[in-house]
């Protein structure tokens, strides 16, 4: 997994590439630092699939976002992202665009 | 024995007695005659002796008063009277009393009987003419000088007469005769005592010498004489004769015959008796050697017909299934030269489920092959109708142990190899551990280990009994190698056993010399084993049968297992052999084919695992947990199972998670199992002996639900 991460303000950008799961997720987790983040967006163009681990982490952005009025985007899932998102119900839940 | 055996053996006996009895008798007999024949030469040699000897003295007494005649006739042939007759008949009458002898006769030189005591006889014959008694004399007129009969019929009268003649210097000769009360009154006195000391033979018997009216005149013993004769009675064998006129007697005691005879029987019978032992003795190696042929042979055949009953109920057909590649098996027996019992068997209980197992009956003989058929039979019996592994055991236990009189029983070591999963279930019923030859040839090894379980207790032997079934999943090319007790209790000349540790270290020992477990359907390393066995055995005889089966396992079609530790590396190299497997990793060939699937299914199937091996390193508590990656049939798609060994636990017995409840409501977990479920196109859950097996399917197509 690789991990691009750009912050512009209080805006926190994160290209995620390769696999997410019980093996990277932690990574991810170590490099997604919420204190004073009001948006963060993930771009999943290259991410080749998510597993609930990583699941976990996006549940965790999303509900810090929504605790401090920011808000969350997942931009680009491909289409077994997008269908982890549509099994477990996320896609109503996240911000895709 | 068999009757005809104890019949022919009583008879030899009988025979035999019979014989001896026969030959006791006919040595009796053969002695009684001549014990009896020996007497009789005795006596007679004996009677001639004292005749001899009587004789002697009756003719010396005889010939003096002969003499004494003679001198008489000298002066009597001077007288006048003497050419009368008459005259000289009286006087020669008188002198006859006066010699007291019976007869006077006086031949003339001519030989003409001129003188006589009797009157009639003068001039009754001549001498030389005469016939009968009379004739003898003739001799005296020519060269003899005296002569002696015994008592005979004299030639005139016919009347018993003894005479003695002397001759007469100038012609002619003399004549006395006395009849037989005569001869005993002349000589009784001659003859009394002539026996005194003379014994029959050795110190016994005597000879006992009477007058005509019995009284002894010669005892044995001296001074015993003037007793009356009398019968000695049936404890002695006495014979008489008349000698001379003499009742002569001979005695000897009975016993002394008789013992003589006893000590003849007695040890002819002795000599009997040794030939009837030594007859015995031949007899009894004859009925020995017979009854021991005759078992010899009844056990041969009954050998032969239990070995043909074991050798046909084995497999001996490999590969048994030439289209089923998943696994290969060969089993071989060596059977000992006393059927010891041992059997294998390997069939499939169910699809993709193979059992195999080996055996060794306690029995041996026929009642050991038949207890041999039993046993399989059950076991393959119950097998196929579909029963857990476990039962199978136990229910066959049951089987075996009713109607068991002989009290034989059988250890069996009875596994079932899940062709698609790798998994061996086995159940260990008293039997040797077998070795399990696991890891990849090449650099890392092979390593072989003996699988060692609490056996149960053996079968047949207690009705009742629970038996444990233990698992053990098999990586692609894992085998397992099951043998009886004939290989590892094999002697060497110091009766040392072949032992565990030198068949494990063989097996090691040829596996890292690069022999392959397998060549084509037969596997070289039970013919190299039983090599070593025989090299070790060197010199004794093959103590029991040797029986050996190899088993290994190839993969399920396609695919491949691989078991990782229950850790966080562990999930990460199972995600790596997913993508080995799939032909996407660097390797890209599993079991030197091309990775199965179609490549878009890999992004669910990395998610699937993910989601189950992270439940399983989480929550299970197993010590490792496998993964098997195979193709599944007819179709495309693909089949992942997961085994552990953690505490049970079934995770599609769960509800869903609601996922239409808001971010804020939604729980964490659950999720991982919901997305399995959803993107597989099958899923089911079974506990295999202590294992979790979760099996997910994937259709062609991608996520199925």
């Amino acid at each position: 997994m690789n991990i691009e991460k750009q912050l512009n303000g209080n805006a926190l950008t994160l290209k995620v590439g390769g696999r997410l799961d019980t093996n990277t997720a932690p990574d991810l987790e170590a490099e997604l630092k919420l204190d004073g983040i009001m948006e963060v967006n993930f771009d999943f163009a290259e991410l080749e699939y998510i597993s609930s681990a990583g699941l976990r982490i996006l549940m965790t952005a999303q509900k810090a976002m929504m605790a401090c009025g920011g808000k969350m985007t997942v931009a680009h899932p491909n289409p077994t992202v997008q269908s982890v998102f549509d099994i477990t119900g996320m896609s109503s839940i996240f911000t895709i665009v | 024995m068999t009757s005809a055996q104890k019949k022919l053996s009583w008879r030899l006996v009988g025979a035999v007695a019979g014989a001896f009895v026969a030959s006791l008798f006919l040595t009796w007999l053969l002695h009684e005659h001549m014990t009896k024949r020996d007497m009789h030469r005795l006596f007679d040699n004996v009677f001639n002796d004292v005749a001899v000897d009587i004789r002697e003295r009756v003719d010396g007494r005889m010939f003096r008063q002969a003499m004494a005649l003679r001198d008489k006739i000298y002066e009597m042939r001077e007288e006048a009277w003497w050419n009368d007759p008459d005259e000289s008949c009286r006087r020669l009458r008188a002198l006859a009393d006066d010699l007291r002898v019976d007869e006077i006769t006086i031949a003339d030189a001519d030989g003409t009987l001129s003188h006589s005591a009797r009157r009639s006889s003068v001039g009754a014959f001549n001498f030389r003419t005469a016939t009968g008694q009379a004739r003898e004399f003739a001799a005296l007129l020519d060269d003899k000088y005296e002569l002696s009969q015994p008592l005979l019929p004299n030639t005139l009268y016919g009347e018993m007469v003894k005479y003695v003649g002397v001759w007469m210097p100038d012609g002619g000769f003399v004549q006395v005769g006395a009849q037989e009360p005569t001869v005993r009154h002349l000589a009784r006195t001659a003859v009394t005592g002539l026996t005194h000391g003379w014994h029959v033979t050795g110190d016994d018997g005597g000879i006992y010498i009477t007058t005509g009216n019995g009284t002894i005149i010669s005892h044995p013993e001296a001074g015993h004489e003037g007793g009356q004769w009398q019968d000695p009675g049936k404890d002695f064998y006495c014979e008489k004769r008349m000698i001379e006129g003499f009742p002569v007697y001979i005695v000897i005691p009975r016993h002394t015959a008789v013992v003589e005879r006893r000590v003849l029987v007695a040890t002819s019978a002795f000599l009997n008796g040794m030939a009837l032992i030594l007859a015995s003795i031949l007899v009894g190696i004859v009925i020995t050697g017979y009854v021991k042929d005759h078992l010899a042979a009844q056990r041969a055949k009954e050998m032969t017909m239990a070995a043909d009953i074991q050798e046909s109920a084995i497999p001996r057909t490999f590969p048994p299934f030439s289209d089923e590649r998943r696994m290969d098996i060969f089993a071989d027996m060596d059977p000992a030269k006393d059927v010891g019992g041992d059997f294998y068997d390997f069939f499939f209980s169910a699809p993709n489920k193979f059992t195999f197992l080996i055996a060794d009956v306690s029995g041996k003989g026929v009642p050991g092959a038949l207890f041999m058929m039993r046993a399989k039979a059950s076991i393959k019996g119950i097998s196929q109708a579909g029963r857990q592994l476990a039962d199978v055991v136990a229910e066959a236990n049951e089987s075996l142990s009713r109607d068991n009189g002989a009290n034989m029983f059988v250890t069996a070591w009875v596994g079932e190899l899940d062709l698609e999963t790798g998994v061996v279930s086995f159940v260990n019923a008293g039997h040797n551990p077998p070795i399990l030859i696991s890891g990849k040839p090449g650099a890392d090894g092979r390593r072989t280990s003996y699988l060692r379980t609490k056996p149960g207790l053996v079968l047949g032997m207690m009705p009742g009994m629970k038996y444990r079934c233990e698992t053990l999943q098999l990586s692609p090319g894992d085998a397992i190698y099951l043998y009886t007790d004939g290989i590892t209790e094999q002697p060497d000349a110091k009766n040392e056993l072949f032992g565990e540790e030198r068949l494990e270290s063989a097996i090691a020992g040829m596996i890292a010399n690069g022999m392959p477990l397998f060549d084509g359907a037969r596997s070289g390393l039970l013919s190299a084993i039983m090599a070593c066995v025989e090299a070790h055995g060197l010199g004794v005889e093959q103590a029991d049968d040797c029986t050996q089966l190899i088993i290994r396992f190839n993969g399920s079609r396609r695919g491949a297992t691989r078991t990782f530790p229950p850790t966080q590396d562990g999930i990460a190299d199972a995600s790596d052999f997913l993508d080995e497997v799939m032909g996407n990793g660097e390797r890209g060939t599993v079991n030197g084919e091309q990775g199965i699937g179609n490549g878009k299914q890999l992004p669910q199937l990395h998610i699937i695992l993910d989601e189950i091996c992270s439940n399983i390193v989480k929550h299970s508590g197993a010590t490792e947990f496998s993964v098997e990656i195979g193709q599944l049939e007819n179709q495309d798609g693909v089949k992942i199972v997961f085994s552990d060994n953690g505490t049970p636990y079934d995770p599609l017995a769960h509800t869903d998670p609601d996922t239409s409840l808001g971010a804020a409501e939604r729980p964490i977990g659950g999720l991982g199992i919901l997305m399995v479920k959803k993107m597989s196109s099958s899923i089911s859950y079974s506990r295999t002996g202590d294992r979790n097996v979760l099996t997910v399917e994937l259709a062609s197509g991608g996520a199925g639900k």
